[in-house]
């Protein structure tokens, strides 16, 4: 068997957000096809490693390295990242009034290809897109996240997965507050991806195991106070659901005593 | 589209040169050979015109925008040669040709080179109708009746102000529309008016005239060619639209001239009862722009709705006025202004509303926006209310503001440059009043304008 290729590789992570050190030595490696998820407490910092690896202004990388397919991922710009393959989707996407969803995928597209791309083409990939994900043809003429509930919201940041096609994916908490069969929508959109793109990899940053019924996670990470402090397999997300992540708490206390 | 000849040709105007002073109205008057009452009007305007002092910055109206600066010598009405007229579209000069849109469907066409009307088509259609579309010097021959009666008389009269009373005395060019009532003409009437000289001023007027019942689209474009020009330019422009009962007017008036233009244009909307009226003025061009643009509201159920955006760059100055007078009961108004602005560039909005005593069940709304896009860049937002009503619908909002980062990590985490972002955030901004425009190929024009002065 060959090697598996390195995806994304998080190496002794330290960030801060306005001089407040929230991530205090990540260490994560993420290899092709594999599927990760990241659970924690509030607080525990899953967000903030988000959102620098998506590469979020406000966010200060004070120690540490992160790698994607092998370049130095810090130092590129947000929509470079983009271009090469990352998304994200966001716990809370920004509101675009005025610009629709399918305006907006055209130009991620084109940016993406570097290309005008068709518009026939483009509207035959979003129709495909939008009756996979069971989305109503008219929600790409709405405006980006414009008045959407919650559950739109995540639903467009899926949609606009399937229609960039990346390589290794990011979802912010997109399981939260999302009924059973929004949940099952989300799981399709990454095993889709996941069937159609071998190598593609996702990091599922979840509060929840409920969704990881659906999508098979290969390992699961616990975070606790900045610091991923257990990593295991599905079992563990189980586990945590069931003694909580106090029993985690206790071992990080024990470990740093 | 058919290409009908008007009824009667009677040429193009003569040229009058002369600085802006009384001999320049006498030798208008002589050269046009006007019927008394049209002499009489012009020099009652120049009346009004010498007797109001200029304005200065310490009148609260013209506070952000010094006329100080205009070298009025330097306006002197120098046309080189009178434009000929045409009987073709294909004889129009290629630069105008080049620079106007036959294809977005339309039923009526003027074309204006400087002061000059140089063509016209109209759908045979409309003529059997009865409606008119003429340029103003043919309608003071053809259709005195109409002139008489609204040129000047209620929407718009010389007192409105300093520049509308120069504008009274100098009028030149502009058009004449009258719907008879019933009529409804489903497609826009377009006139497209050209400025490529310097050192000279243009007084076009707009008179719409739309009877009971009637409807109405008219769209007028104002350029110039993309060459830098030196001199000063002047359009003191007049829009006078009169709404009969239940009638139904939509106007546009797109300026994109050049940057040696100072741009002034009064629009006045007078309406009765169930008239329905949109306006949008879309301020592009010009060095230094002032609009005043006011809604008359005369009886119940009349609505105006106010549209207006502007994008500025390099030093442009841009000042809207803009006033909702309610008289009558149970009408509405909405007024919505969004502006963006790059460089050094510089806005005031100032807005009224005003709700006279008994204009009860009035609704009346107020917003101005504006997207500032570069540190240089400059704002100010005034709206205001006056209410002596008590059963009234009304508000008002101004907000100033920078693009939102987070809409621009948002966008470019998903491939697009932070340029690419930005100028997409500033596309959606203006497509709030955009989406409003009820002419899709206007619309669509309008966004590709606005793409293409983002750069």
């Amino acid at each position: 068997m060959t090697e598996k290729k390195e995806l994304l590789v998080v190496e002794d992570l330290h960030a801060a957000v306005e001089g407040e050190e929230i991530l205090r030595g990540v260490n994560l490696t993420i290899c092709e096809s594999e599927l990760h998820a990241l659970m924690g407490p509030n607080g525990s910092g899953k967000s903030t490693l988000a959102k620098v690896v998506a590469g979020h202004p406000a966010y200060a990388v004070t120690q540490g390295s992160i790698r994607y397919r092998g370049e130095d991922l810090l130092e590129m710009e947000v929509d470079e990242r983009a271009r090469k393959g990352l998304f994200m989707a966001f716990q809370y996407p920004s509101e675009i009034p005025g610009v629709t969803i399918a305006q907006f995928l055209r130009h991620a597209k084109s940016a993406q290809t570097g290309e005008d791309i068709s518009v026939l083409d483009f509207y035959d990939d979003l129709k495909d897109a939008m009756n996979e994900l069971d989305v109503d043809e008219k929600f790409a003429e709405r405006f980006v996240n414009d008045g959407f509930s919650g559950g739109e919201k995540k639903r467009n940041e899926i949609l606009q997965m399937a229609m960039l096609k990346p390589d290794f994916a990011l979802l912010d908490e997109t399981d939260s507050g999302l009924d059973i069969d929004a949940l099952k929508i989300v799981a399709d959109g990454v095993n889709t991806l996941h069937r159609e793109r071998g190598h593609f990899g996702v990091l599922i940053i979840t509060h929840y195991q409920r969704i990881l019924n659906y999508i098979q996670p290969d390992f699961v990470h616990v975070m606790v106070d900045g610091r991923i402090v257990r990593s295991g397999d599905r079992e563990l997300a189980l586990e945590l659901e069931a003694e909580g992540y106090e029993s985690t708490r206790g071992q990080l206390t024990a470990a740093g005593s | 589209m058919s290409e009908s000849a008007t009824t009667t040709d009677i040429g193009t105007a003569p040229t009058v040169r002369g600085e802006i002073g009384p001999e320049t109205v006498t030798a208008i008057v002589a050269a046009r050979n006007e019927p008394d009452w049209m002499v009489a009007r012009r020099r009652h305007a120049w009346q009004v015109y010498r007797e109001m002092p200029m304005p200065t910055t310490k009148d609260e109206a013209w506070r952000y925008t010094d006329l100080s600066k205009i070298d009025w010598q330097e306006l002197a009405m120098r046309e080189p040669s009178p434009p000929s007229r045409v009987s073709s579209r294909d004889q129009i000069p290629a630069e105008i040709q080049a620079a106007l849109h036959f294809d977005d469907p339309s039923s009526a066409w003027s074309v204006e080179h400087n002061s000059a009307s140089i063509y016209d088509e109209v759908e045979e259609e409309l003529t059997r109708q009865g409606v008119v579309f003429v340029d103003l010097a043919e309608a003071i021959v053809n259709h005195p009746e109409l002139v008489q009666k609204y040129f000047m008389t209620s929407a718009v009269t010389p007192e409105f102000g300093k520049l509308a009373a120069l504008h009274g005395a100098f009028v030149s060019g502009g058009r004449v529309i009258y719907v008879p009532g019933g009529v409804e003409v489903e497609l826009p009437i377009n006139t497209f008016r050209w400025l490529d000289i310097e050192r000279t001023a243009l007084f076009p007027h707009t008179l719409v005239i739309a009877g009971p019942q009637s409807k109405v689209t008219y769209v007028e474009e104002c350029a110039s060619p993309a060459r830098v020009q030196d001199g000063l330019a002047m359009n003191c422009g007049v829009t006078e639209i009169i709404a009969e009962e239940g009638a139904n007017v939509r106007y546009a008036i797109v300026q994109r001239w050049g940057r040696h233009v100072f741009h002034y244009q009064a629009v006045r909307v007078f309406a009765h009862k169930d008239a329905q009226i949109q306006t949008l003025l879309v301020t592009l061009g010009g060095g230094v722009a002032r609009s005043d643009v006011e809604t008359d509201l005369q009886a119940e159920g009349a609505h105006s709705e106010m549209l207006g955006i502007y994008l500025g760059d390099s030093n442009q100055h841009f000042d809207h006025y803009t006033y909702q007078l309610h008289q009558a009961p149970h009408a509405g108004s909405d007024l919505l202004y969004k502006g963006a602005l790059k460089d050094r560039s510089r806005a005031v909005f100032r807005g009224m509303i005003r709700v006279m005593p008994g204009a009860q069940g009035t609704d009346a709304y107020q917003t101005n926006r504006n997207l500032i896009l570069s540190e240089d860049a400059h704002a100010d937002s005034l709206p205001n209310l006056e209410i002596e009503a008590d059963d009234v619908r009304c508000s008002h909002g101004a907000t100033i503001g920078q693009q939102d980062e987070q809409q621009i990590f948002y966008l470019m985490s998903r491939g697009l440059s932070r340029d690419q972002a930005e100028k997409l955030i500033v596309y959606g901004f203006f497509e709030e009043v955009l989406a409003r425009v009820p002419v899709e190929w206007l619309h669509k024009r309008l966004t590709r304008v606005i793409e293409r002065k983002l750069g």
